[in-house]
């Protein structure tokens, strides 16, 4: 089986696709990382614990995160990383990269 | 080096132009001849998509029915979880082509292409 | 070195998906991959000549320095220009009016990753 690493965009209010990504994950190592609006799962306690228990690790990426004033703010379990760690993941770490 | 994709539709039909969109990606690949494989698994509310009695012209779109079935030209499949149409709609006809299957069997299928990419 | 192909597929005043998929190429190739960028749908506009965005970053301009910097080839959909009204000779000197067959299909077959920008 392959290993996935998901991106997400959307914000936790507006993505309702959490049990698709469990099932196209399996129980294949798998990932997310959050852009955009999809950094506010980081301070958001219910949503961002079922989004931790969904997958093995979550990354968080540094600007958005600043961008909305969060800075510093992301709760514990989240991995705050920059583009180049985003990079590495997509070409290194994973075997497919899914964008839900 | 990709020889293989899996084009993944979430999205319904008519509304967005995604799954269309996804379709003729799917045919640009294959009728390259740069990519072996190329599949498309209807997931999510992208398994709309498989209804056998879609209507597009009621709206004046093109037809995703057509559009998909015009994968099996190349010898390609097109699949859909049937758990996910049936959680929507219930029980209904789905388009004959289409290869209904558990999530189980979707995850193999995911597991038989190198890229995939999201409509 | 391992090349990544990004298929865009949002217009570059959307939202922020635009930059996401400059900072990764941007990323992408300071650490030493070969970057394909692919407009598809929306996505076309990367490509348009003349894009000046007040106090917005202008993403045309950056992903044009990476096109004569750093060698990363760009190109759109030929189908989703014409239905946006985006002309030949329209588009920003490097880059392409291509298409799904002879372009994407090519960047698929080079590329040892997908990455989707879209929504």
């Amino acid at each position: 089986m392959a290993s996935k690493l998901f991106l997400l965009m959307k914000s936790p209010h507006e993505f309702t696709g959490l049990g698709m990504m469990k099932n196209l994950a399996g129980q294949d190592r798998s990932a997310v990382i959050l852009f955009e609006d999809a950094v506010y799962y980081a301070v958001d306690k219910k949503r961002g614990s079922e989004l931790i228990s969904a997958v093995k690790d979550v990354y968080v990426i540094a600007d958005d995160l600043a961008a909305k004033g969060f800075e510093g703010k992301a709760d514990s379990g989240f991995k705050v990383i920059d583009y180049p760690a985003a990079v590495d993941l997509i070409m290194e770490q994973f075997d497919q990269t899914i964008t839900l | 080096m990709a020889s293989s994709i899996l084009v993944l539709i979430t999205k319904p039909p008519y509304g967005y132009e995604e799954a269309f969109a996804g379709t003729r990606l799917g045919l640009g690949m294959l009728s390259s001849g740069n990519v072996e494989k190329c599949s498309i698994l209807l997931v999510g509310d992208g398994t709309l998509n498989a209804i056998a009695t879609q209507r597009p012209e009621a709206v004046r779109m093109p037809s995703n029915m057509e559009a998909l079935q015009d994968m099996t030209d190349f010898d390609s499949k097109v699949y859909c979880v049937r758990s996910d149409l049936e959680e929507r709609v219930g029980d209904v006809k789905t388009l004959g082509f289409i290869e209904m299957i558990d999530w189980e069997t979707a995850r193999k299928v995911l597991a038989e292409h190198e890229m995939v990419t999201t409509f | 070195m391992k090349t990544l192909v990004i298929q865009l597929r949002t217009g570059t005043m959307m939202n922020m998906d635009s930059n996401v998929a400059v900072k990764l190429a941007q990323a992408a190739v300071e650490k030493g991959y070969d970057v394909r960028i692919f407009g598809y749908g929306e996505g076309i506009m990367l490509v348009k000549d003349g894009q000046e965005p007040k106090r917005f970053p202008n993403v045309g301009a950056e992903t044009k320095e990476l096109v004569e910097k750093k060698h990363v080839e760009v190109a759109v959909c030929n189908t989703c220009c014409a239905a946006r009204g985006l002309r030949r000779g329209e588009e920003i000197p490097g880059m392409k009016v291509g298409s799904l067959t002879n372009d994407l299909s090519r960047y698929v077959a080079e590329s040892a990753k997908m990455v989707t920008i879209a929504r």
